[in-house]
């Protein structure tokens, strides 16, 4: 569903991603961890087109990140770190506007807007403003925007940082509740826990390289936790 | 993009100032140029004489011409006039009857501020009457002797100002309407380009943006329109409130239309100012989209504000008869030297066509400057 191949990202001499490979099955969630500064927001941004790739090939459902980025574009939803809303529009517009601008028909837009909030039970807000909207809300308006024209593949920008736990929980449940509706999910995090609950597969990233590739399930099995892997991975990188 | 509409301070830019400002100007200054001096001239100004008992006739004489009130003082005169008690003094000598009886040579001595214009308009009101004065004694005297007083003025000179009053406001109008109006368009166009750019990084909106399935030309072009588009608002509110208020000061019969508005000149000022808000759109969108913050972009702006205000007051410095072409290749520059043009009705066929080619063809430049930043992601994500 998603592969990428050789990639490397260059920002001037600065090596931000360094010749990374990672295949995603499709119905699979791939969590992607690391430090800060790790280069996991970069790699996002390139299978989501908003960066080209210095070296190397991306390819999403088949379409290519370069020669068919809108084609890319259509079959993700992005939802980057920061959430960025409009203020001064409500809940509703917001998701509208990026339904029209992800070119869905007029007719279908506010049945598939209702559908959206109720998965995401945002109904009672759907016409607060969002500047109004607490942090939580926020994040699942951004998420709802990201995902309203139903692409098969999301992708996960730290989606819980900065949320309490009740919001973090809505927002795991709801990345679950997708895998069970068969979508493909890259999701990038600092949290072992989370990853540990709900990612098949992980990539640990250090400095722009992937320092292993494993299945959480085989993980468990080798090194006993999650945790344990990470620390003696990023540590062994160090030394 | 309705986001901009809430937008408090574009709301302000783009509607409230052309509303209150262009009646403010249209009546203010016409106002302002003819009620100050005009009043105290209509005024009644005090003047008080030194031994006025001396000619009951002259004082008889001044006393009520040119609205000039002849009043007795009981303080110096240079007191009195100086704590405004009058506005002028004259002193005339104890022998004056007999003088001007017996043909003899009389001084007169007036007293005024200089520094006050109450009490200049009051000595002209004075001199005024005196040379009026002696020349009706001069006549007496030469008719007393049957000679025809025309022989002493072989030349009459009329002087006439053909400007009338209101020429002069509309003059005065035409200067500091279009510069007023480019500003006007040039803020407002300004804001909402920074709002659509920066505006979407700072909020962390333009990611979001990028990864939909409408492309990044598209994208530019939608905000180009936006910006465009909240700007036209603008002049549509500028050209209603402007011919508003000069619909209504030619409604006033006292006042003859001081410039020149109809419609077809409406539709030409409009489609100029258009032209120019397609300009500073896409100026406002090249320099905002390539800084990183609000912050940044007014570092940007606020010089080219500047400047712009420098080039629409350059026309200033120019006279419309005779500034040869150069100064209607220069943006902005051109635009209010044309509006000028168009105002006072002396619209020139070849300068509108030079305004709109160099307004269009800098347009195009820079609305490409815009464009390649929103494809180069090192521009649109600085680090
Ligand atoms: N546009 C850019 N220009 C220059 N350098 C960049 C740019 N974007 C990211 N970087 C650099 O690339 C490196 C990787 O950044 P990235 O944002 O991918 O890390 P991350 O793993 O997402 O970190 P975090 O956990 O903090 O989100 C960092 O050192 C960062 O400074
Ligand atoms: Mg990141």
């Amino acid at each position: 569903m998603i592969s990428i191949q050789n990639v490397s990202k260059r920002f001037g001499k600065f090596k931000a991603v360094d010749n990374i490979n990672i295949e995603v099955e499709k119905g699979e969630i791939f969590g992607l961890l690391g430090l800060n500064g790790a280069g996991k927001t970069t790699t996002q941004r390139m299978v989501s087109t908003v960066f080209q790739p210095s070296e190397g090939n991306i390819t999403v459902n088949g379409f290519n990140s370069k020669s068919d980025s809108s084609e890319v574009r259509r079959n993700i939803g992005f939802l980057p770190t920061e959430v960025g809303l409009y203020d001064r529009l409500t809940a509703r517009e917001v998701i509208k506007y990026f339904g029209i601008l992800n070119d869905i028909d007029e007719n279908r837009i506010n049945d598939k807007i209702d559908e959206v909030l109720e998965k995401l039970s945002l109904v009672e807000y759907a016409n607060k403003r969002c500047g109004k909207l607490s942090r939580g809300n926020k994040q699942k308006v951004a998420i709802a925007r990201a995902i309203i024209h139903e692409p098969p593949v999301f992708i996960f920008d730290e989606p819980t940082s900065g949320l309490d736990v009740i919001s973090s929980r809505a927002v795991l449940d709801f990345v679950k509740q997708c895998k069970d509706d068969g979508r493909t999910i890259l999701y990038s995090s600092h949290s072992m826990y989370e990853t540990e609950e709900i990612c098949d597969k992980i990539a640990v990233i250090h400095d722009g390289k992937i320092l292993m590739t494993d299945s959480i399930e085989h993980i468990q099995k080798e090194h006993g936790s999650l945790e344990k892997a990470f620390i003696a991975a990023v540590k062994g990188e160090r030394s | 993009m309705q986001d901009i509409l809430r937008d408090r301070r574009t709301l302000f830019a783009t509607v409230i100032i052309p509303i209150l400002l262009i009646p403010l100007m249209t009546f203010g200054i016409p106002l302002l140029f003819s009620s100050t001096e005009q009043q105290i001239v209509e005024q009644t100004q005090y003047i008080a004489i030194i031994n006025y008992e001396s000619s009951e006739e002259f004082t008889k004489l001044i006393d009520g011409s040119r609205s000039l009130r002849v009043v007795a003082i009981d303080k110096p005169i240079d007191e009195a006039i100086r704590n405004g008690t009058i506005a002028a003094g004259i002193e005339i000598p104890k022998d004056f009857d007999n003088r001007i009886l017996n043909e003899q040579n009389v001084n007169i001595t007036i007293y005024y501020d200089a520094s006050s214009r109450t009490s200049n308009v009051a000595y002209s009101k004075i001199m005024q009457f005196l040379s009026m004065y002696s020349k009706n004694t001069v006549d007496e005297r030469l008719a007393n002797r049957e000679i025809d007083p025309q022989i002493l003025s072989p030349i009459q000179v009329y002087a006439s100002d053909v400007a009338t009053e209101d020429e002069v406001s509309g003059y005065l109008l035409s200067l500091i309407l279009p510069p007023l109006l480019a500003i006007i368009v040039a803020t407002g166009g300004m804001n909402a380009s920074i709002d659509l750019t920066v505006g979407e990084k700072e909020r962390h909106t333009l990611e979001a943006l990028l990864v939909t399935s409408t492309n990044r030309r598209d994208l530019i072009t939608g905000k180009f329109l936006a910006v465009f588009s909240t700007t036209l608002v603008s002049i549509g509110f500028i050209m209603l409130s402007l011919s508003g208020s000069v619909g209504y000061l030619s409604t006033l019969a006292v006042q003859q239309m001081p410039i020149f508005l109809t419609l077809q000149t409406s539709i030409i000022v409009f489609v100029i100012l258009s032209l120019m808000a397609i300009m500073i759109a896409s100026l406002g969108m090249a320099l905002a989209s390539f800084a990183k913050s609000f912050k940044e972009a007014n570092n940007y702006l606020t010089p080219m504000l500047f400047l712009i205000v420098i080039l629409s007051f350059g026309s200033y410095g120019l006279s419309i008869e005779d500034v040869g072409l150069i100064p209607f290749l220069v943006p902005i520059l051109n635009v209010t030297l044309v509006i000028q043009e168009v105002l006072v009705n002396n619209l020139n066929i070849l300068h509108l066509v030079l305004t709109v080619t160099s307004t269009l063809v800098i347009s195009i430049i820079l609305i490409s400057i815009a464009s390649w930043i929103f494809h180069k992601e090192s521009l649109l994500f600085r680090a």
